[in-house]
């Protein structure tokens, strides 16, 4: 029997627009378990950036329950939260969030910063993300100066250096050519396979769902495993 | 907090743009402090400095929004991703509190500008940032 990584109980999220309470979310349930590579497919606005953002401890819901590994996300503070982003959960958005003017090795560096890992043990990290993620030549470059696809390597690099149980992908490919974006979904497909990490990817381009295991379409708030 | 998340942070805000709107205006400020003393000039220039701040945090708006975005992405708390804004931009105002050490050192001055320059920032930080 797998581990459940992520349940998600009727989950709901309003936005106040024009004066008016929208509902974003509309009571989504999901099960998550390790190893999963999930999609979520989707038109623009129907919600799938705001349900990565909840999972990831960025957004709080208006109800509902999000449990990952463990944690109930809906009872932590913001400090308990930001701390799950340095151990637990990774999320890339989809301009990347990025310094530019910070080198590769500046960019990936952060989270073990954050997590207060020494010195020596964050080089010897950081060269293996690097390498791993094909980018180690590109180490002392700073980001401004690197490609998208490139660019989402880093983003990737810097979400896989601290071994998240769950990683979470905003659009990974919206800002690519196809061939950049397979080698991108390829990636995270071999991510998968030699950490056994659970990868959630939300995307609007249909062709990302045959890189994934479970499939998932959210239409006006409402998610269905397709 | 990692200090060195918070030398990295105040080494960008030296790489910033704003950095260099501020820097020429440090040089000016000398010369006006010091070829016009007096109170006028001082109340004219604590006004200017505020100002000039705030255009520097302005000129930086996307670099300071690209800082906080990576730095809650990673995972820094609240509180810590405050401080490093704190520290970006008074890396600026200590600068100009050195034009006011070499062009004129009065401890009044100086803590108005410290002062004024902190619940200024403080303002800036709440409506423009902390509410993305």
């Amino acid at each position: 029997m797998k581990d459940i990584i992520v349940t998600v109980k009727n989950l709901w999220k309003y936005y106040n627009y024009m004066g008016q309470r929208i509902a974003i979310l509309k009571g989504v349930n999901v099960l998550l378990y390790r190893g999963d590579v999930a999609c979520i497919y989707g038109p623009s606005g129907a919600g799938k950036t705001t349900f990565l953002k909840i999972l990831a401890g960025l957004e709080r819901p208006d109800a509902g329950e999000i449990i990952v590994e463990g944690y109930n996300l809906t009872l932590l503070d913001d400090d308990a939260l930001a701390t799950l982003r340095t151990t637990i959960v990774s999320y890339i958005p989809q301009d990347y969030g990025l310094i530019d003017d910070f080198t590769v090795y500046e960019n990936v560096e952060l989270p073990l910063l954050v997590a207060g890992i020494p010195e020596e043990e964050r080089r010897v990290i950081l060269l293996e993300t690097l390498r791993y993620m094909g980018i180690v030549e590109k180490m002392y470059t700073k980001v401004k100066y690197l490609s998208g696809g490139e660019k989402q390597r880093v983003a990737i690099a810097r979400a896989l250096v601290v071994t998240p149980s769950l990683l979470l992908a905003d659009e990974p490919t919206a800002n690519l050519d196809w061939e950049n974006a397979k080698r991108v979904l390829e990636l995270f497909t071999r991510i998968n396979r030699d950490f056994e990490t659970t990868i959630t990817i939300v995307s609007h381009d249909a062709r990302v769902l045959e890189f994934a295991n479970r499939r998932f379409a959210l239409y006006d708030g409402v998610l269905k495993e397709v | 907090m990692h200090y060195k998340i918070l030398i990295k942070t105040a080494k960008y805000s030296i790489k910033c743009n704003g950095f260099n709107y501020i820097m020429l205006y440090a040089f000016s400020l000398i010369l006006y402090i010091i070829t016009c003393p007096g109170n006028v000039t001082l109340a004219i220039s604590l006004i200017l400095s505020i100002i000039m701040l705030y255009a520097s945090i302005l000129s930086d708006k996307l670099n300071i929004a690209q800082l906080i975005n990576a730095y809650n992405i990673v995972g820094l708390k609240r509180k810590e991703i405050a401080l490093a804004f704190y520290i970006f931009v008074n890396i600026r105002i200590l600068l100009i509190t050195m034009v006011y050490i070499i062009a004129y050192p009065n401890f009044t001055v100086i803590a108005y500008l410290f002062v004024l320059s902190n619940i200024f920032i403080a303002l800036v930080y709440h409506f423009s940032f902390q509410r993305g």
